[in-house]
C-alpha cells in the first residue's frame, strides 16, 4: 500500500467496526512510511497496530484473538 | 535537460466519477515533480488533491453527473491548485472546515484537515460563477537549490 487518503482511512475504519462486531482483531501490514505516518496522524495506529510483514500481522492478530477470548471468558457472568 | 519551467499551467476537466480521483491525483503529482518539490512534498500535494477532488466527486452533485475542474498553476516559485465544481455548494463553509465534520457517517470528515496539514494555504469559497465550490490551495517548495524530486531522493 503506497497511497492512502481519508477515503482509504474510512474504508479501514469501516472494516475495523465490522471486525469488532464479529469480536475479531485487526492489524495492518505493508504500509509505506508515508502511509504509516498518515495512519499515525489520524490516530488509527492507536487502535489498529502496524506490522512490517503480513506474517507478523497475522501472528499478532491470532495471538490477540486467543488472548482476548481468554479474557472475555474470565469476565463472562455465570 | 532544459531545467524546470519557470511558469506552467495544467487544466483538467472530468466527470464526477470515483475513477477520476486517482487520475487527477497522479496528473497533478506528475506536474508537481517538475517543480523543485521533494518526493514527500509531491506526496502531500497528491493527498491534498485527492481530498479536494473526492469532496467534489462525492458531495457536489448528489445522485447526478457533473464536471470537476482542476487547475495547477506554477508561477513565482509557488504552486497554486484550484478544484472547482458547479454543484450544490457547501451550505456552511465554516462548519465544513472543522475537523471531523461530515454529512456521511461512513466517512471521517478529515478531508479539509488533511488539506490544511499538507498545503501552506487552503481557501474554500463559492464557485466563481456563484454556483458550486472552489477550493484553492497553495504550496511553496522548501528546496531552493533547484534539486528536484526527479533527481533522486536527497544528496548522496
Amino acid at each position: 500500500m503506497d497511497f492512502i487518503d481519508s477515503s482509504g482511512l474510512s474504508a479501514i475504519l469501516g472494516r475495523y467496526r465490522r471486525v469488532l462486531e464479529l469480536q475479531g482483531r485487526m492489524a495492518v501490514s505493508g504500509a509505506t512510511p508515508r502511509v504509516a505516518s498518515l495512519l499515525e496522524l489520524a490516530g488509527v495506529t492507536g487502535i489498529i497496530p502496524l506490522h512490517a510483514s503480513l506474517a507478523g500481522a497475522l501472528a499478532a492478530v491470532k495471538e490477540r484473538v486467543e488472548g482476548g477470548r481468554g479474557t472475555s471468558r474470565e469476565h463472562t457472568p455465570t | 535537460m532544459g531545467g524546470e519551467p519557470r511558469e506552467n499551467i495544467l487544466r483538467l476537466e472530468f466527470l464526477n466519477l470515483p475513477a477520476n480521483i486517482g487520475v487527477a491525483r497522479n496528473a497533478i503529482g506528475t506536474f508537481a515533480v517538475q517543480i523543485p518539490f521533494t518526493l514527500d512534498e509531491v506526496d502531500e500535494i497528491r493527498l491534498a488533491v485527492s481530498e479536494a477532488v473526492t469532496n467534489a466527486v462525492v458531495h457536489a452533485y448528489p445522485g447526478d453527473r457533473g464536471w470537476v475542474r482542476v487547475t495547477a498553476w506554477f508561477a513565482d516559485g509557488a504552486l497554486e491548485l484550484t478544484v472547482d465544481d458547479d454543484g450544490c455548494g457547501i451550505p456552511d463553509l465554516a462548519a465544513a472546515r472543522a475537523a471531523t465534520y461530515t454529512t456521511d457517517p461512513e466517512r471521517m470528515g478529515l478531508g479539509f484537515s488533511f488539506m490544511d496539514s499538507f498545503m501552506d494555504q487552503v481557501e474554500v469559497r463559492p464557485g466563481p460563477s456563484g454556483r458550486g465550490t472552489r477550493v484553492l490551495m497553495r504550496k511553496r517548495p522548501t528546496r531552493k537549490d533547484g534539486e528536484t524530486a526527479s533527481d533522486g531522493d536527497g544528496p548522496a
